[in-house]
C-alpha cells in the first residue's frame, strides 16, 4: 500500500468543522465544532485579532477522542526524533500537533509513543485551547444554519445558527488487521451493509449471529424448513455466528442542519460523504460558508493529507489567509527579495517546508517575478488548484512570469498493477528526475498566470497545466535535496534558463575585475558586490580561476 | 534481445543440446572465430554470455542424450533465432574448451620441464561448473601470455591419472613452471577471467622481482635500500586479479630492468605517502635514485591516470625522458615529444632575464605533473611567439587539434590546479566516450549491459551533447573544492540554538550572529573568514561574543531574527533592536564594522588635544583605517547636539564618531582650524589632511548628506573595496595606472590631484590603480589598451550599465600636464577622439541550458505533458507553420467552445503575438510549449 493511501486509510479522527460568518452571536466568524480543525482555525483568527467564536456542543475540546477510536490508539505518527532540530522539517513527521507559536504545544511533549494513546490527544487539545486562550463556547450545539439577507456584509447575507439538542455525530474507525486478514482468508469477515438493516442476536453459546434485512425478511434464514426456498441461501456469508462484531461505520456528514436555500450538497462519487467545496474550501452555492478540517477532504481525497490533522492544519492556515485578504484587505504574506536570493530561498523551502510536504500537489509555494525579474515575491502554501484566481485570492499581482514550487509523487508511484517495492522504484539520475516515483520537488515556470480554461484542460493526471518550462528534482532517499551536482546544479541551470540569466556566484575580486572590463555584470555581482556586499575571496583567492582567464583561454589561438 | 534470451533460455535448455551434436561441427569453427575476437562488432549481450556458461557446461557433459532435433511448430521465428543463438554459444563454449588449449601429454611435459620456457598447466580432472568462467578466459589469456613467452597447457588428468602432477593436485589448482624453480601453485579461484589469469601468471613469473609490501615498514625499508640506486614503482591494489593488477604486472615485465616494482594490498601502507588516501588502486612513482635530503623517504609522485598498460608505458617513457624540454621555436611548428605522446603540455613563457628562475620552476612542475603534463620552457625571445603581455604560461591539451591557450597563473599551485582540472575533465570525458583499454568478453558485456538501460543512455546522450553540463562552473564552488577543507575550525565559533538564542537578550555585552546554511557555497566560502574574525574578536574585546546559526538546523531562530537572505550577519545587544551588517563578506570589513559598531558613540571630546587625537592627527591608531567624524559644538547649540545624536545612530558601523561639546574645547578647535562653529571634521583614512565643513542646518538626513559628500576621498585608489562606492556615482572614471616605485607616476598623481582640487576634472571620478600591487590591475589595463603599456597610463572610461563603455587612453607620446589633460577631456566630450576600445556588453546568459524535461516527456511519452484540450497539441515532429488539424480528436471535446473547428494557422499566429508581449528577458527563450 502506498504511503499516502496508507496515511489515508489509517489516520483515524476527526470531527468536521464548518466555518461561517454569522449573526447569531454577532461575531465576524463562527466556527462550528472545537475539534482539531476548529481549534486550528480559531488559533489563526485569534492571532490576527479577529472577532470569532467556536461553538462546541460538548463541554470539552475534541470530544470525538473521548470515545474514539475505540481501540484508543491514534494511528497518526508521532516521530519525536527526526535527526534534526529544524522545527519546520520535524513537522513533516509529526502528524498530531496543531500549528502554533508555542513550542511546548508540540505533540512530542505529550506522548512518547509512535502511535499515541487517544487520551493524550484529548489532553493536548484541552491544553491547546486553554494555553492559547481560544474562545470556545462549550455546550452549544448548532442544529441549523440559515442565511438572512443583510446589506452590511460583502456577501449580502449573514448566517443564522440555531442551537438545540440533536445528534449529528458519527464516527470512523478502521482496523487494518481486520482488512488484511479478511483478504487473506484468515477467518475474519467484513460486512458492508447499512446498520439500519442489521439485526444481531446472541446465540446460546455467547456468540453473535447477524441478520440482514431484505424485503422484510431477515437473512440468513435459520429455519431449516424453509431452507429449500431460499435457493442459494445455504452458503450465505452470515450463516455462522461470530465471536466479535465491530462497528466500523465511518461518518456521514449531516447535511440536514443547512437550510435548503444554502444548497449544501455532497461531493461527487466516492467523495459523497464530504460536502462539495471549491478549492478555497468555500461552499460553491453559499459564499462565506467554509468547510475545513476532515470534512474538507474532498479536495484531496486519496491524494494528500487534507483529511487529517497533519494536513488540514495547513489548509486552515490557507483558508485563514484567503479570508484575511477578502475580509480585511490584508494581502497574502510574502517576502520580497533580490533575484540572487531566489535559488537559496527555493532550496531552503524544498528541504524543510512541511505544508507542501503534507499537502503535496494541493498547497504549493508561488514565486512572482518582479521588476523585470530582478526581484521576486515568495508566497507560501497557496492552494494551486485555484491558481487561475491567484490575484483575486491573494491581493498580490502576478504581472510577470511566475514559478510554482510543488512536491509530487511520480506518475507511476502506485495504482493497479504497480508494485511500490518494485526494482528500480527510485532513481538517482537527475536527467531521469521526471520519472521519480517518490515525493520530489517539481517546479513549474509560467510566463503568465494560467487561465481557468487551461487549469481545466491540464494534462491528464497533472495538478497544473502544461507550463512554459518544468523542472523535476530527482527524488531523494533522505528527502534532503542539497546534493551539489544531482540536485543543486540542475536546479540552478533550470532557474537560469527561465530567467535567461547567469545565477552563478562570484567572488568580489572577480566582480571587481568584471566591473572594470565589461558593461554588463552578472546578477550576483550587481546585487551583491556592487551594493557593497560582495564575498571576499580571502583564503580562496589562489583557487579562483577568474572568468576573465577562462574567456582568455577560450579566445586565444 | 538480450533480455528475451534470458527469459527463454531455460525453456530450450533441455533440448538445445540435442541439436548441438549436429550443428556443432558445421558451425563451430566459423562462429568461434567471430565471437572470440573482442573487437567483433556484433554486440554480445550479457544474457547470451550467461547462456554460454550454461551451454558449455551441458556440451561438455560426458553423457549427451540425443532427444531428436525437432523444433515444435509453435515456436515463433524470434524464438527460433534465440534458440539458434543459444546453440551458437554452446558451440563456442565447448569449442574453446576442447581445442584451443594445447593438451599436455606426459611426454611433452617432461620435455617442457627441461626447456628454458615458462609455462602454465591447467589440470583437468572432471568438469566442475565453478571453474567454467576461468576456463573460458584461459584461451584468450594464453594468447596474451605468449607475448611474455609463457605457454599455457592443459592436462587431462582423467586420461593421465597416473601422472605425479595429477595425483598431487586437486582439481582446483593450476601450476606455473619456470626453469630451475619449484612449481608455483595457482588456485583456480584466482584465475577467474583474462585479466586475473594474465596478472597472476605474470605475478608468479616475477615473484622475485616484484616486491610484496606487507606494511609501512616494508615500504620504508624498500625506499632505504633503493636510495641512490633505482627509482621505485609502487602500486596499491585493492584486489589482485583486477585489470589494474594485470596492467601493473605487464608494466613490471617490460620495465623491470629500469625500475624496482613493488606491490601492496594493504591500504595502511598508503599513509606513508599521503595524508588522506583515496580508495581505489593507485600507482606511485618514488624518486629514490636521486639523493634527497630528507632521510628515509624518496620523493613521490602519484600517477594520476587510470591504471592501464597504455598509460603506464607512457608514464615510464616520460620518466626516462628529460624532465622538461626547452623550446626555441613556435610550438605550433614543432613536434614536441609530449605532443607525440598525446600528453597535455604546459609552456612556461621564459625570457632571458628570468631563465634561471624558469628552469627551477620547470623542474618543480615537471616533478609535480609527471605523467599528467609535459613541461616545456618556451624561449619567447627566440621563438618569436606573440604572447599576451600578462600571460606567463601557455597550455595545450593532449589532443592533436588542441590549440595553445595563454594563461596568467600566479603560482606553481595555480598551474598544477589548472592542469588537474583539465585532467579531470578529460578523464570524465574519456570514461564515457571510450572503451577501456583492456577489452575482453566480460568487460564488453558489462558495457553492453549498462547501455541496455534507457536511463544510462539518456545520460550518455546528454553527456555527449555537453560534457560540461554536470561540471561545477560556479567559481566559488570550484574554489571550495580545490582549496583546503573549509570546516576544520568551525567549532571555534559557538553554535547558537533556539534556547541560547532566547537567552541572548539577558546576556551582557554585544553579540555577532551569522545566519547561514551549511549547504550553501557562499556560506561555506565565508565561514573560514568568520572563524578568523571570531578568533580576533576574542583577543580584541571580551564584551563581544561571536555566534553562528545554521538555519538548516534552526530555521525558527532565523525566522524569529527576521532573516530572509543568506548569509546574514546581525549585531544584537540586550533588548535593543538588532543591527544588520550590509558590507563585504570579508574578514577585514567585518572586523572593522564590529569595532565601529560596539565602540561607545559618540566619543566625548573635551579638549583640542582629545579632538586631534581622536581624529588621528596625533598618532592615534584608531583613525588609520577607519573614517573618523567629529562634530564641534558649543554648549548652547542644543538643537545641533540633538540632531547630531540622530546622526550618530545612522553612522553606526560606518564611522568612528566624536563630539566636542565643551565651550573651551570647541573654541580651541575652532581657533586651531581657523573655522567658525558649529563645525564638522572628517578624517578619511589614507588621505592627507582633514575635511571640514559647517554643521548643516536642518535635519539629521541633511547632515548625513553633507558627510556623504565629504567622506569620499578626492583621489581614491581603485580597489575591490572602493569600487562599489565609486561606481554608484555613475560618472566617467579617470584612472591613472602607475607602478608604485616609479617617480613619473607620483608626479602624474600630484598633477592630477592638483587639477582635481582646482575643479578642472568635474563630472569625473579621479582614481588610481597600482599595476604592481593589485594583481588584476595589469589585466584591466590590458583590456583598455591594446599595446605594451608605458606607465603611467591615464585612461577615461565610463563604466556600469548606464555607461557607454568607451575607453579613451591619454596619448602616451604627449606629456601629461594640465593643458593637455584639459584639451584631451574636451576633445572626448566633443566626440573628436575615437575610443581606443569599447567595453564588451555581452549579457550574462546562462552558462548551460537546463534539462528540457518537457522535450523529454514529449519524446518519450507523447501527449503526456499536453493539455487535454487537444486543439493546439502538436506532435513533436510538427513545426511552426505546419497546418494543424485535430482530426479524430474533434468529437471527443466538441462541447468546448474553442473546439468547434480545426485549428487554423491563425491560432498559432495569435499565440506568437502573445509571445511578443512577453517581458524582454524572455523573448529569445520562448518556445511554443505553453499551450
Amino acid at each position: 500500500m502506498s504511503p499516502f493511501r496508507r496515511g489515508l486509510g489509517t489516520a483515524a479522527i476527526l470531527t468536521g468543522l464548518v466555518l461561517v460568518m454569522c449573526e447569531v452571536t454577532n461575531k465576524d466568524y463562527c466556527i462550528i465544532g472545537a475539534g482539531p480543525g476548529g481549534l486550528q482555525m480559531a488559533y489563526f483568527l485569534q492571532q490576527a485579532g479577529r472577532d470569532y467564536v467556536v461553538l462546541e456542543r460538548n463541554n470539552i475540546s475534541g470530544s470525538f477522542f473521548v470515545r474514539y477510536p475505540r481501540h484508543r490508539k491514534l494511528i497518526s505518527i508521532n516521530k519525536r526524533y527526526t535527526g534534526t532540530t529544524n522545527v519546520e522539517f520535524s513537522l513533516r513527521h509529526d502528524w498530531n500537533s496543531l500549528l502554533s507559536h508555542d513550542p511546548s504545544l508540540l505533540y512530542r511533549h505529550y506522548s512518547r509513543d509512535f502511535f499515541p494513546h487517544a487520551d493524550t490527544m484529548l489532553q493536548y487539545l484541552q491544553d491547546y485551547t486553554m494555553r492559547l486562550r481560544l474562545r470556545v463556547r462549550y455546550g452549544t450545539e448548532v442544529t441549523s444554519v440559515a442565511t438572512v439577507p443583510s446589506n452590511t456584509t460583502w456577501n449580502d447575507h449573514v448566517f443564522r445558527l440555531s442551537t438545540r439538542n440533536g445528534d449529528l455525530w458519527t464516527c470512523k474507525a478502521v482496523n487494518n488487521d481486520l482488512l488484511d486478514t479478511y483478504q487473506l482468508k484468515s477467518l475474519n469477515g467484513i460486512l458492508e451493509a447499512s446498520v439500519d438493516s442489521l439485526k444481531l442476536e446472541k446465540t446460546s453459546d455467547g456468540r453473535l449471529q447477524a441478520y440482514l434485512g431484505e424485503n422484510g425478511d431477515w437473512l440468513p434464514v435459520t429455519d431449516t424448513e424453509t431452507g429449500d426456498s431460499s435457493g442459494w441461501g445455504d452458503n450465505y456469508s452470515l450463516r455462522e455466528p461470530y465471536d466479535r462484531i465491530i462497528r466500523c461505520l465511518g461518518f456521514h456528514f449531516d447535511f440536514s442542519i443547512f437550510e435548503k436555500s444554502l444548497r449544501v450538497g455532497p461531493a461527487e462519487r466516492c467523495k459523497r460523504k464530504y460536502p462539495l467545496v471549491q478549492s478555497s474550501h468555500e461552499s460553491p452555492s453559499t459564499p462565506g460558508l467554509f468547510f475545513i478540517g476532515t470534512i474538507g477532504h474532498s479536495l484531496d481525497h486519496r491524494k494528500a493529507a487534507g483529511g487529517f490533522i497533519h494536513g488540514f492544519r495547513y489548509t486552515a492556515r490557507t483558508v485563514h489567509r484567503l479570508l484575511e485578504f477578502r475580509n480585511h484587505d490584508v494581502p497574502w504574506p510574502t517576502v520580497r527579495l533580490p533575484i540572487s536570493q531566489l535559488f537559496i530561498t527555493i532550496v531552503r523551502r524544498i528541504n524543510e517546508a512541511s505544508g507542501p510536504y503534507q499537502m503535496f500537489s494541493v498547497l504549493a509555494d508561488v514565486v512572482l517575478l518582479k521588476k523585470n525579474a530582478t526581484e521576486f515575491e515568495y508566497l507560501e502554501e497557496y492552494p494551486i488548484s485555484a491558481l487561475s484566481d491567484f490575484e483575486a485570492n491573494t491581493g498580490r499581482v502576478a504581472d510577470e512570469a511566475l514559478f510554482v514550487i510543488n512536491l509530487e509523487y511520480g506518475k507511476n508511484f502506485s495504482g493497479p498493477g504497480l508494485d511500490v517495492f518494485s526494482d528500480g522504484r527510485a532513481d538517482i539520475n537527475p536527467f531521469e528526475a521526471w520519472n521519480s516515483n517518490f515525493l520530489h520537488p517539481v517546479i513549474y515556470y509560467y510566463l503568465r498566470l494560467p487561465t481557468a480554461n487551461k487549469m481545466q484542460f491540464r494534462p491528464k493526471g497533472w495538478t497544473l497545466p502544461r507550463p512554459t518550462s518544468i523542472h523535476h528534482i530527482v527524488e531523494d532517499f533522505l528527502t534532503v535535496w542539497t546534493a551539489p551536482v544531482s540536485h543543486l546544479l540542475p536546479l540552478r541551470r533550470f532557474l537560469e534558463s527561465c530567467l535567461h540569466s547567469d545565477l552563478r556566484n562570484f567572488f568580489a575580486e572577480t566582480c571587481f575585475h568584471q566591473a572594470l572590463t565589461a558593461r554588463q555584470q552578472p546578477i550576483t555581482c550587481q546585487q551583491g558586490y556592487l551594493q557593497g556586499a560582495g564575498l571576499g575571496a580571502g583564503r580562496w583567492l589562489q583557487n579562483v580561476i577568474p572568468p576573465t582567464l577562462q574567456l582568455m583561454t577560450g579566445q586565444a589561438t | 534481445m538480450g533480455r528475451m534470451l534470458q527469459l527463454e533460455a531455460p525453456i530450450f535448455e533441455c533440448w538445445s543440446f540435442s541439436i548441438l551434436a549436429t550443428i556443432k561441427c558445421i558451425l563451430g569453427c566459423a562462429v568461434r572465430q567471430c565471437c572470440r575476437s573482442p573487437q567483433a562488432k556484433a554486440p554480445i549481450s550479457p544474457s547470451s554470455s550467461f547462456i554460454t556458461w550454461k551451454g558449455s557446461q551441458l556440451c561438455n557433459a560426458s553423457e549427451i542424450m540425443v532427444l531428436g532435433a525437432v523444433i515444435p511448430g509453435w515456436i515463433s521465428i524470434s524464438k527460433v533465432v534465440s534458440l539458434f543463438l543459444v546453440l551458437l554459444c554452446c558451440c563456442i563454449g565447448s569449442g574453446i574448451y576442447s581445442s584451443s588449449l594445447p593438451e599436455l601429454t606426459p611426454d611433452s611435459f617432461s620435455q617442457m620441464i627441461g626447456s628454458p620456457h615458462s609455462f602454465l598447466v591447467h589440470l583437468r580432472h572432471k568438469d566442475s561448473p565453478r571453474m567454467e568462467s576461468s576456463l573460458q578466459g584461459l584461451p584468450d589469456a594464453a594468447q596474451l601470455l605468449t607475448e611474455y613467452k609463457i605457454s599455457v597447457w592443459q592436462m587431462d588428468c582423467q586420461l593421465y591419472s597416473s601422472q605425479q602432477l595429477c595425483k598431487e593436485a586437486n582439481d582446483n589448482v593450476a601450476y606455473f613452471f619456470r626453469m630451475n624453480r619449484m612449481p608455483y601453485q595457482l588456485s583456480m579461484d584466482s584465475l577467474f577471467d583474462v585479466d586475473s589469469i594474465v596478472a597472476n601468471t605474470l605475478n608468479a613469473l616475477l615473484v622475485d622481482e616484484v616486491k610484496l609490501i606487507q606494511d609501512t615498514q616494508d615500504l620504508q625499508l624498500l625506499q632505504e635500500t633503493s636510495r641512490g640506486l633505482r627509482d621505485v614503482v609502487f602500486a596499491y591494489l585493492k584486489t589482485t586479479g583486477s585489470p589494474e593488477h594485470r596492467a601493473f604486472m605487464e608494466g613490471a615485465f617490460i620495465y623491470g630492468d629500469k625500475f624496482t616494482f613493488a606491490l601492496s594490498c594493504n591500504a595502511d601502507v598508503l599513509k606513508v605517502l599521503m595524508e588522506d588516501p583515496q580508495p581505489g588502486p593507485q600507482v606511485w612513482y618514488l624518486h629514490c635514485q636521486e639523493e634527497s635530503e630528507e632521510k628515509g623517504m624518496c620523493g613521490a609522485t602519484l600517477f594520476h591516470q587510470n591504471v592501464s598498460l597504455v598509460n603506464l608505458l607512457r608514464f615510464f617513457k616520460l620518466v626516462l625522458g628529460p624532465p622538461f624540454v626547452e623550446l626555441h621555436e613556435p610550438p605550433a611548428q614543432s613536434e614536441t615529444p609530449f605532443h607525440a605522446l598525446d600528453l597535455p603540455e604546459v609552456f612556461l613563457l621564459s625570457h632571458r632575464e628570468t631563465y634561471k628562475y624558469d628552469v627551477e620552476m620547470a623542474s618543480k612542475l615537471a616533478r609535480a605533473l609527471l605523467g599528467s603534463a609535459g613541461i616545456l620552457l618556451l624561449h619567447c625571445d627566440e621563438a618569436g611567439v606573440k604572447v599576451p603581455s600578462n600571460a606567463n604560461v601557455a597550455y595545450r591539451g593532449g589532443k592533436k587539434d588542441d590549440v595553445l591557450h595563454f594563461l596568467t597563473l600566479a603560482s606553481l599551485e595555480a598551474i598544477i590546479n589548472y592542469v588537474r582540472l583539465e585532467e579531470d575533465l578529460m578523464k570524465k570525458h574519456n570514461d564515457r566516450s571510450h572503451m577501456p583499454v583492456h577489452q575482453d568478453f566480460e568487460q564488453y558485456h558489462n558495457e553492453e549491459e549498462r547501455e541496455d538501460e534507457d536511463d544510462y543512455n539518456y545520460y550518455e546522450e546528454e553527456e555527449d551533447k555537453d560534457p560540461l553540463w554536470l561540471q561545477q562552473d560556479d567559481e566559488v564552488a570550484v574554489a571550495l573544492t580545490n582549496g583546503k577543507p573549509w570546516n576544520t575550525e568551525i567549532e571555534v565559533v559557538p553554535a547558537l540554538t533556539d534556547k541560547s538564542f532566547a537567552e541572548l537578550p539577558t546576556l551582557p555585552g554585544s553579540h555577532i550572529l551569522l545566519f547561514y546554511f551549511s549547504w550553501d557555497i557562499v556560506s561555506q566560502a565565508f565561514l573560514p573568514a568568520y572563524v578568523e574574525v571570531t578568533k580576533k574578536v576574542k583577543e580584541m574585546a571580551d564584551q563581544v561574543t561571536v555566534w553562528r546559526v545554521d538555519c538548516r538546523d534552526w530555521t525558527d531562530v532565523c525566522s524569529k531574527a527576521g532573516i530572509s537572505r543568506f548569509p546574514s550577519i546581525l549585531l544584537m545587544a540586550g533588548t535593543q533592536p538588532s543591527f544588520p551588517y550590509h558590507n563585504m563578506l570579508a574578514e577585514e570589513a567585518l572586523l572593522s564594522w564590529i569595532k565601529l559598531s560596539i565602540s561607545p558613540s559618540p566619543s566625548m571630546l573635551d579638549s583640542l588635544e582629545e579632538t586631534l587625537k581622536f581624529l588621528g592627527l596625533m598618532g592615534s591608531d584608531a583613525s588609520a583605517t577607519v573614517l573618523t567624524i567629529a562634530a564641534v559644538l558649543t554648549e548652547d547649540m542644543k538643537h545641533e547636539a540633538q540632531v547630531f545624536m540622530e546622526v550618530v545612530k545612522m553612522l553606526r558601523g560606518k564611522a568612528l564618531v566624536g563630539l566636542c561639546h565643551s565651550n573651551s574645547g570647541a573654541r580651541n578647535v575652532s581657533t586651531h582650524f581657523e573655522a567658525s562653529l558649529p563645525l564638522v571634521l572628517v578624517n578619511i583614512p589614507g588621505e592627507n589632511g582633514l575635511k571640514m565643513f559647517m554643521f548643516p542646518k536642518g535635519s539629521a538626513e541633511d547632515v548625513i548628506l553633507a558627510i556623504e559628500n565629504n567622506r569620499q576621498p578626492d583621489f581614491p585608489e581603485l580597489t575591490t573595496a572602493s569600487l562599489p562606492d565609486i561606481m554608484r556615482k555613475d560618472v566617467p572614471l579617470l584612472v591613472l595606472f602607475l607602478a608604485s616605485p616609479c617617480p613619473v607616476g607620483s608626479a602624474a598623481k600630484r598633477l592630477l590631484a592638483d587639477m582635481h582640487a582646482a575643479g578642472h576634472l568635474e563630472n569625473h571620478t579621479l582614481c588610481w590603480m597600482d599595476v604592481m600591487e593589485v594583481g588584476m590591475g595589469r589585466s584591466v589595463l590590458e583590456t583598455y589598451i591594446q599595446r605594451e603599456p608605458q606607465l603611467p597610463e591615464f585612461v577615461r572610461v565610463h563604466l556600469g550599465s548606464n555607461g557607454d563603455g568607451r575607453v579613451h587612453v591619454f596619448p602616451p607620446q604627449e606629456a601629461l600636464n594640465e593643458a593637455t589633460t584639459r584639451l584631451w577631456l574636451r576633445q572626448i566630450k566633443d566626440g573628436l577622439l575615437l575610443p581606443t576600445t569599447i567595453l564588451d556588453s555581452e549579457p550574462w546568459d546562462p552558462p548551460h541550458p537546463g534539462i528540457d524535461f518537457l522535450a523529454i516527456m514529449d519524446s518519450k511519452l507523447p501527449g503526456f505533458a499536453h493539455n487535454k484540450w487537444s486543439g493546439k497539441y502538436r506532435p513533436p515532429t510538427m513545426r511552426n507553420g505546419d497546418r494543424i488539424t485535430v482530426g479524430s480528436r474533434k468529437g471527443k471535446h466538441d462541447s468546448h467552445p474553442s473546439m468547434t473547428s480545426p485549428i487554423s494557422p491563425a491560432h498559432i499566429a495569435g499565440q506568437n503575438d502573445a509571445n511578443q508581449q512577453e517581458p524582454n528577458y524572455l523573448d529569445q527563450h520562448m518556445k511554443h510549449t505553453e499551450l
